[in-house]
């Protein structure tokens, strides 16, 4: 028996290193990598989807070879009839089309790029896709906002809000050092992978409190000390009312962290009566009012003695508003922010909230308590030598909390929360995992710069007139309609990908319909599955004209393509990848560095490597040279392949092998770990798994950096939020564009809160039906055992996803089930607006009475074994509303549905 | 599994569970049926010394007992490794005690029919003997099994053996009565074995009746047994409660109670004779399918207590 | 460790014996969370087809709504110092080790189920017929790994008592050192299994007994499993 060493990342909570123990030309079965337990966060342990992995590269289900479409005409009821062909006549096939669009112009008539790229799971396909990065920057011009519900149906607020405010595309509790985390469906248990699980396994142990405030006991909910059943989609309102309690019924000067609100936040800055920052009438820089001296300073001075929080001054300066346009003042009133937060806040009583939530004020009150009890306001900590606070608090907020209407208030609660406890980037608080939009993305110390007005430097889409209309057009339009998601290269993710959908087939008034991708290529995503309104996908999906998929199974999606090409699986192919210092989610490394993903034995079937594909590809279509420059600029895992005393660059017109390439790769890796003086090849890789250095603990706290630079996180107060949402609204309406409206209210410099879940009835209205008639919502849940539907095929993993509960069915409420007189296993009929379905009844009591659950991601026709599964998949029960987008273009997985029993009569 | 671990209680399906081997996995219950009513005839045959009753019990016992038992097993051709535990396995002493009566009862009866060996031979009594001993033991043997299996407290008592013994009496006397119409039978005999069997569905009915009643005061999983047996668990087990209880026990009992009392020698009193007697065994076969069918384990429950 | 044990351990390693030990387990359901990694990880390491399984996590929904509360218990064979199982298999074909493990002989057994309807726990499975995850296809996989199967025979766990063996052999102490240690210990991510010589007060195992309160499935049968469960800790 051979063990070799090899990482997963089926979720973005990996890479997990582990070993795979090969037996003869077969991989026995898989153990923990114990050798990187110091350094991983997972201590060298894989969860369950990963022990999946040697059923999904001998599943005889998988394509074997690739294929092509015979039956010109896609519907979902015909056989496509994919015929085996060669890997010549594919290439050929493919590169002939490829070569075709090049010739045609990489931008169509309308400026849309010809090719468009979707790729999935949140981001792991970097982790399989080897070159294939390379070959897409080779290519030139590339959409990708024809996504499959990454993004726009993630952590998206946490993403945008998250990097404008502390630099953290996604935040997790620092829960090691934590003594209270009070969780809005952060399903931990599920989702936040092995990292996740063994760290809140450990703060159990050592007895740290949570809460879990959800519509359904969750297996995270489960193991927390503290169940809250809220109603969905009102987690916002449970915040402001916990914001209210300190601020207007504790004394808050007694709670709170005033220093780290008054010199780490935008608190103090003085507002001027427009609402936007007063401002010094020459440098322009912020002003604020000290005390003290009874004068107004800008927030830069040394000289400031101390900082008003409350109160009102007169003062001059000016004020800066859209498109430029200044209000100067001689004497005029203004208030620091944190004043006009304590008076928007008066309206959020506990009581407001509890009619809300459906959740006692009580419990409210009690919780916003325990809250800032817990956050040891005054505590430091050492850590590699720096004392930072201490403050070991945190709120954590899922999926669903975190997209549509109230994502964007749900976030900036949590952050104001953490603020006044100032538990933000410091130790046992809230702290930031990684970034995406801003580079790089392996260091979040490094991605911070000074920027305007005391904050550290974003780079949003332009709202001026100028040089909003230069910015490259994709589908989803984001460089238009989302300022905050930027332009870089996880933008389009980003972008408001349900809306490229939808105007494929019908764009709003005023709005360019665009053109279909001539080649549309999809890698590890099924948008037909993934995304919202299911149906519609399917109509619009299969009406583009030539689709490639890279595939490990038939799918939802590549059920239309017109050619596939199975890749090699996680088990199969040869790549170096990132690992550490964090990822996503939990994962905090005390290392970084590099992790070899390795094939043990030969691959069974016909598949190819990604890289030998790109390879292969960009040789046929005449872009080797392109290609080989863009490995050797570092467009791979950024790492330059030249460098001081040191050069692995590829020959511009030469081919190289996988192996080749990988090796380099491998070395010039190793070269900027240890600044030019170490050198590891492809076979010490492959012997060893990983190279890493250590890498600091203090680094995952912002806190130090921001000290460092003397800089503010951009809370409470939105002022740049404001000017640019006017100077959108502007923009917009100058071309007749009032569609964007409600989104555009977002744009609120203090959020106000609602009951959001009402939006959901009025929608149902608006399609003219009676939300009365659907007394459910319906809201959709992870389970560990999936990595979202990418491995729905494996038998093995529903084997053992059916001892945990949601697996197989809709979880519906004990008592309300008695009074519907269905049991648990009967067939109900599941009803939204749009869509009636059959399904099996779990029966529970850890479940609000108004919600019924499903668990996500299955309702499949097309993939293997997942296909005669029969559990439906909440977007075929979603319609699109524009009432339930949020600014960035995001819904939430939440519908109101009806459930009654099964029987012969109601024809299913 | 997961569903009923919530009501606190799991059934056992190991010996009557629909299992993937089709008929197979259904064979042990027919072999407890037989290996019941073979040794009850063998008893009241070799009391009442009915030969063709022998006869009738050894094939029972190796057609129906023996070959069922076998085919129940997943390693059939392994069955004589059933002898290798007698010093730690109950099981193992029952399949003793069956091997020695299956010898000795047929020895007993081919001996026995051929009438070369007379009566007083000095091996016929020893033969007679232990087929009579190794009939009661084997008799009892799946009762005390039963009540051997700690998991099961529905099964957990001294109920079943009893139960089980005098459920095997009672369907040796019915077979017996039942041949009586193909065989000559002295009609002394005949009506003893009658009114033996009378008594023995009153003692039936009233031993399950208090069995029930004892067991549903009992934990939650004798509850759910009870409940089973009585259809009201998910109406299943009505099997038992009309083809045990009421078909098997109270219907025999009203028409014997009819033949025995009002008596008479027609046609119809001697089909209702009969029927009684189809009832009585169709009524054992559910009775013990019920019983072993409605054996539930409490679940794992983790126990109640502070801090748990 | 204490010396004496030490020495005594390590002759018996040499000479294969192990009647010094007691080998047990100890769960904490504080850190276990479901997530079924333990079932998975033994199901692949030991090559067992589809149904069964040798530990499953089985899930306790206890209280109404909104007062609910959900458990998840691992469950799999509890090596009783009195077990059920080895006073019914008429073969002889399970056993019980002199170091507590309660192991099954595959060759011995002639499938009569009825050490698994005696078993509290509903430890074992039978393998009913010759099963496929892939039934309608040839799997290179199942066939090599299967083949260790024998239909129409038992399955439980047993402790993974090779890699305990083959590890005593080596001088690796099992619990401590990953080798020696069944599979799904070492897999586990919530940490929440410990495997150990119940007899070796300095185990950790026993250590733990010793810290934690501590309670066994069903102890009123006088089973006397080797599995030991911490409870649920909760913060009010
Ligand atoms: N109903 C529902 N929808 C959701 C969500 C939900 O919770 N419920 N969540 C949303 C979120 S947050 C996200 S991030 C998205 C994710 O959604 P997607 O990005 O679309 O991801 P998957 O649905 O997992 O699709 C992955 C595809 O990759 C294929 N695949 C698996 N393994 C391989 C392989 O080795 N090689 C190749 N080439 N292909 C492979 C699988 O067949 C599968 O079709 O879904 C969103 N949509
Ligand atoms: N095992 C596994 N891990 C994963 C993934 C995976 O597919 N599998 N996917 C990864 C990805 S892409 C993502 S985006 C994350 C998602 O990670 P999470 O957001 O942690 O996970 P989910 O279970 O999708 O959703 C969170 C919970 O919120 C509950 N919920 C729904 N609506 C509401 C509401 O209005 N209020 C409150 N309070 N709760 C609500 C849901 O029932 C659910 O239990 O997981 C990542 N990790
Ligand atoms: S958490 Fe994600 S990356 Fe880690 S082992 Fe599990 S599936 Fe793989
Ligand atoms: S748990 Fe069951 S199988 Fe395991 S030793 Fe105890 S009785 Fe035997
Ligand atoms: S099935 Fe096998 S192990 Fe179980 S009692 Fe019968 S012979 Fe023994
Ligand atoms: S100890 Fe070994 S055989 Fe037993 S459940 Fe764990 S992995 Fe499976
Ligand atoms: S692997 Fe560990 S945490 Fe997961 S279910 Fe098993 S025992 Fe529990
Ligand atoms: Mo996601």
């Amino acid at each position: 028996m051979k063990k070799v060493k090899t990482y997963c990342f089926q979720c973005y909570n990996g890479p997990d290193p582990f070993v795979m123990v090969v037996e003869g030309d077969l991989v026995r079965h898989i153990e923990p990598d114990f050798d990187c337990s110091g350094i991983s966060p997972g201590e060298g342990r894989v969860c369950v989807k990963a022990y999946g992995l040697v059923q999904k590269m001998y599943n005889p289900k998988r394509i074997k070879a690739p294929l092509l479409r015979t039956n010109p005409k896609k519907t979902r009821e015909e056989d496509p009839r994919f015929r085996e062909i060669s890997w010549e006549e594919a290439f050929e096939i493919l590169a002939e089309k490829l070569g075709t669009l090049r010739k045609k112009g990489l931008i169509d008539e309308k400026g849309y790029p010809r090719l468009a790229v979707s790729m999935g799971e949140a981001g792991s396909p970097a982790g399989y896709g080897g070159t294939f990065p390379a070959f897409l920057s080779a290519w030139g011009p590339v959409d990708f906002t024809l996504g499959g519900g990454e993004g726009s149906k993630c952590y998206h607020s946490e993403h945008l809000y998250g990097e404008l405010w502390h630099r953290a595309f996604i935040v997790a509790a620092d829960t090691p050092r934590n003594r209270f985390t009070l969780s809005f469906g952060h399903n931990t248990n599920a989702s936040a992978g092995v990292s996740g699980a063994m760290r809140h396994a450990d703060a159990r142990e050592r007895g740290y409190k949570r809460i879990q405030a959800e519509p359904h006991l969750s297996v995270s909910a489960a193991t927390s000390d503290e169940w809250i059943p809220i109603r969905p989609k009102t987690d916002a309102a449970f915040m402001y009312g916990m914001i209210h309690s300190i601020l207007h019924e504790m004394n808050w000067q007694g709670v709170c962290d005033l220093d780290f609100i008054k010199k780490r936040t935008n608190s103090p800055y003085l507002i001027g009566p427009r609402g936007y920052y007063l401002r010094d009438r020459e440098s322009s820089e912020v002003l604020v009012w000290d005390p003290v001296d009874g004068k107004s300073r800008v927030y830069s001075d040394p000289s400031l003695k101390d900082y008003a929080l409350t109160g009102g001054f007169i003062t001059s300066g000016k004020e800066v508003g859209p498109d430029g346009q200044e209000w100067f003042y001689e004497e005029v009133e203004a208030r620091p922010a944190f004043d006009l937060l304590l008076e928007h806040m008066k309206r959020y009583s506990p009581e407001w909230a509890a009619r809300i939530c459906d959740i006692p004020a009580s419990t409210i009150r009690r919780i916003a308590r325990e809250y800032v009890d817990n956050a040891l306001v005054g505590e430091e900590i050492e850590i590699d030598g720096e004392r930072i606070p201490l403050r070991p608090v945190a709120i954590t907020l899922g999926k669903t909390i975190n997209n549509g209407p109230g994502g964007y208030q749900a976030c900036w609660a949590r952050t104001v929360l953490a603020m006044l406890t100032g538990s933000l980037e410091v130790a046992g608080g809230t702290v930031g995992a990684s970034q995406r939009l801003n580079r790089p993305h392996h260091d979040r110390w490094s991605s911070i710069w000074p920027g305007e007005d005391g904050f550290f430097q974003n780079f949003l889409n332009p709202t001026d007139p100028e040089r909003r209309n230069k910015l490259p057009k994709t589908r989803s339009h984001y460089t238009e309609l989302v300022p905050l998601v930027g332009n870089t290269g996880w933008s389009p993710f980003l972008s408001p990908v349900p809306h490229a959908w939808l105007w494929l087939n019908q764009p709003p008034e005023g709005w360019e319909k665009p053109t279909l991708p001539d080649v549309w290529i999809i890698y590890r995503t099924n948008p037909n599955m993934s995304m919202y309104y299911t149906d519609m996908m399917h109509e619009t999906t299969r009406n583009f004209p030539f689709i490639v998929a890279f595939g490990y199974t038939m799918d939802e999606t590549n059920w239309y393509a017109d050619l596939i090409l199975p890749e090699h699986t996680d088990l199969e192919g040869l790549q170096l990848f990132r690992i550490g210092p964090s990822t996503h989610s939990e994962a905090y490394w005390k290392a970084y560095g590099f992790a070899l993903r390795q094939p043990g034995v030969p691959p069974p079937y016909n598949t190819k490597d990604m890289t030998e594909i790109s390879t292969e590809l960009a040789v046929r279509v005449g872009i080797l040279k392109e290609y080989n420059e863009a490995i050797n600029s570092g467009i791979i895992l950024g790492i330059r392949l030249q460098g001081r005393g040191y050069n692995y660059s590829l020959e511009p017109d030469r081919r190289y092998t996988t192996e080749e390439i990988w090796d380099r790769i491998c070395r010039a890796s190793v070269r900027l770990l240890t600044n030019g003086r170490e050198e590891r090849d492809l076979k010490w890789f492959r012997e060893n798994g990983y190279f890493t250095v250590p890498y600091p603990a203090i680094r995952h706290y912002l806190h130090p950096v921001m000290v460092k630079w003397g800089l503010r996180y951009e809370i409470p107060y939105q002022g740049r939020l404001k000017v640019i949402g006017e100077e959108l609204k502007q923009r917009l309406h100058e071309r007749g564009i009032h569609w964007w409206d409600a989104q555009l209210k977002e744009y609120e410099p203090l959020p106000h809160c609602e009951d959001f879940l009402q939006l959901w009835d009025e929608a149902v209205k608006e399609i003219g039906d009676d939300p009365e008639r659907y007394p459910f919502y319906m809201v959709n849940t992870r389970s560990m055992q999936y990595a979202w539907g990418s491995n729905a095929s494996l038998p093995l993993m529903a084997e053992v996803a059916s001892y945990v509960t949601g697996f197989g069915g809709i979880v519906i409420n004990a008592s309300v089930a008695e009074r519907l007189g269905i049991k648990e296993g009967d067939q109900v009929v599941v009803e939204s607006p749009v869509k009636r379905k059959r399904a099996k009844a779990i029966v529970r009591e850890g479940i609000r009475p108004d919600t019924v659950l499903v668990t996500g991601q299955f309702g499949n026709w097309a993939v293997p074994f997942a296909k005669d599964l029969d559990i439906p998949n909440i977007n075929e029960f979603l319609f699109p509303n524009q009432k339930l987008f949020d600014a960035g273009g995001s819904s939430a997985d939440i519908v109101k549905v009806r459930i009654y029993k099964h029987n012969e009569a109601s024809s299913l | 599994m997961i569903k009923t671990l919530r009501e606190g209680f799991v059934f056992q399906r190991d010996w009557t569970g629909k299992g993937e081997r089709g008929l197979r996995d259904q064979m042990l219950m027919p072999a407890i049926f037989f290996g019941a009513i073979s040794p009850g005839l063998y008893i009241t045959a070799l009391l009442t010394d009915f030969i063709p009753g022998l006869w009738v019990s050894v094939v029972l016992n190796i057609a129906g007992y023996g070959l069922a038992h076998i085919m129940y097993l997943g390693r059939m051709e392994r069955f004589w490794r059933g002898l290798l535990n007698l010093r730690h396995s109950w099981i193992s002493r029952g399949l003793l005690f069956n091997i020695i009566f299956t010898i000795s009862s047929t020895g007993f009866v081919v001996l026995r029919s051929m009438g070369t060996v007379a009566d007083s031979d000095q091996y016929m009594p020893v033969i007679k003997w232990i087929s009579f001993i190794s009939s009661l033991l084997f008799l009892a043997y799946p009762g005390f099994m039963l009540s051997f299996v700690k998991a099961i407290p529905f099964w957990h008592s001294a109920v079943e053996p009893l139960l089980f013994f005098i459920q095997g009496v009672l369907g040796g006397t019915a077979v017996q009565l039942l041949m009586g119409s193909l065989f000559r039978i002295d009609p002394s005999v005949s009506a003893g074995l009658l009114k033996i069997n009378y008594l023995l569905v009153i003692t039936v009915l009233l031993i399950i009746l208090s069995a029930l009643i004892i067991k549903s005061l009992h934990g939650e999983a004798e509850r759910a047994s009870v409940m089973y047996l009585l259809g009201i668990y998910r109406g299943e087990g009505r099997l038992f409660l009309y083809g045990a209880l009421i078909g098997g026990l109270v219907i025999p009992l009203l028409l014997l109670s009819l033949f025995i009392f009002y008596g008479g020698h027609t046609a119809v009193v001697t089909a209702t004779l009969y029927t009684a007697l189809i009832l009585e065994l169709t009524g054992i076969y559910f009775a013990k399918y019920g019983f072993i069918r409605a054996g539930a384990y409490p679940s794992d429950t983790i126990p109640k207590r502070e801090g748990v | 460790m204490n010396t004496f044990i030490r020495q005594q351990r390590e002759t018996t390693c040499q000479d294969g014996l192990t009647e010094l030990r007691h080998y047990g387990m100890i769960i904490d359901l504080t850190k276990c969370l479901g997530c079924q990694t333990c079932t998975v990880a033994c199901k692949l390491f030991h090559g067992l087809g589809p149904d069964i399984v040798r530990v499953r996590v089985v899930e306790q929904e206890l209280g109404q709504y909104p007062d609910v509360e959900r458990l998840y218990i691992p469950l799999r064979c509890m090596h009783c110092d009195e077990p059920e199982c080895v006073k019914a298999c008429p073969t002889g074909a399970t056993k019980k080790r002199p170091d507590g493990i309660v192991t099954i002989d595959r060759d011995e057994c002639m499938g009569c189920r009825y050490c698994s309807v005696v078993c509290p726990y509903h430890a074992r499975s039978f393998i009913p017929v010759e099963k496929r995850y892939f039934p309608e296809s040839d799997n290179h996989w199942e066939d090599v790994r299967y083949r260790q199967h024998q239909v129409g025979t038992m399955d439980k766990c047993d402790f993974c008592h090779e890699r305990i063996d083959r590890a005593t052999d080596r001088m690796l102490e099992p619990g401590e050192d990953p080798e020696a240690t069944p599979i799904c210990v070492i897999s586990c991510i919530g940490k929440a299994l410990y495997f150990g010589d119940l007899n070796d007060p300095e185990s950790t195992v026993s250590r733990l007994l010793e810290e934690r309160e501590s309670f066994r499935l069903k102890e009123d049968l006088g089973t006397g499993p080797s599995i030991y469960y911490l409870p649920r800790r909760k913060r009010k």
